[in-house]
């Protein structure tokens, strides 16, 4: 199983790589769906049955919401021929350097992660799900506020 | 499990490479949706090689990809805003503009 998981994860590096690359907007939102649905199988063939769910609406909430901006806006992307300058190459080199150090620092102390974790405290039962409403029709709240702003421009 | 580990920094220096090398600003957004995928990938590879812990990874893996929908949802209408304004995602182009 770790292997189709390593598979799906390298499919998501090439995924990743054609949308950075491509011209076309759309098959850039496109080749990111094709990542998204590469991490929501490998959720579930880890057996996280909820991340895998959450990915499914992320992207169902994310994918629609891209077509619908570029849609508004532009399908092509003009900068693709602008090469990266030196500060940009001095920042992603400092960047790998930084992330390669990371890793070897963590790698040691994954071995010493506790196999069990304490029992959550858990409340009443009801209000777990009242604050993940609360939550969600917040950040709804806070999109159509900034949707309505950006509809009323024009006024 | 260390080829996966190893994967999941690839998959986050994709998404660096997104963020810090292109000029696009919808490209600068999916490299930010890469980098979260790279980190939930990792939180899930880490509860699956520990077992019985998997519940714990599992809820921060969950977290982090609703957060990142949240903040890539704003980052999106960030974007239309600007283009609405300034006429191009092009981020260059914005800072010569601004002011």
């Amino acid at each position: 199983m770790l292997v189709a998981t390593e598979v799906l994860l390298g499919l998501i590096i090439v995924a990743g790589l054609v949308a950075l690359e491509t011209r076309r907007l759309r098959t850039s939102v496109i080749s990111l769906a094709a990542a998204g649905l590469f991490f929501v199988v490998a959720s579930f063939l880890f057996g996280s049955v909820e991340v895998g769910i959450g990915g499914i609406v992320a992207f169902a909430v994310l994918i629609p919401l891209l077509l619908w901006a570029l849609k508004r806006t532009i399908s092509e992307d003009v900068t693709i021929r602008v090469r990266p300058g030196p500060n940009d190459i001095f920042v992603l080199i400092s960047a790998v350097a930084f992330i390669v150090v990371f890793l070897l620092v963590l790698f040691p102390l994954l071995g010493e992660l506790p196999s069990l974790p304490p029992e959550p405290v858990e409340g009443p039962v009801g209000l777990s799900i009242l604050r993940e409403i609360f939550v969600l029709v917040a950040a709804a709240a806070g999109v159509w506020a900034v949707v309505r702003k950006v509809g009323r421009r024009g006024e | 499990m260390t080829t996966t580990y190893v994967l999941c920094a690839i998959l986050f220096i994709v998404g660096i490479y997104g963020v810090v090398v292109k000029k696009n600003l919808i490209k600068i957004i999916i490299g930010i949706s890469l980098m979260v995928q790279s980190v939930a990938f990792l939180l899930l590879s880490l509860g699956y090689a520990k077992g019985a812990g998997q519940g714990l990874f599992q809820t921060i893996g969950l977290v982090t990809m609703l957060g990142g929908l949240g903040v890539m949802s704003l980052m999106i209408i960030t974007a239309i805003r600007l283009y609405e304004k300034y006429g191009t995602f092009d981020i260059s182009e914005i800072r010569r503009l601004k002011g």
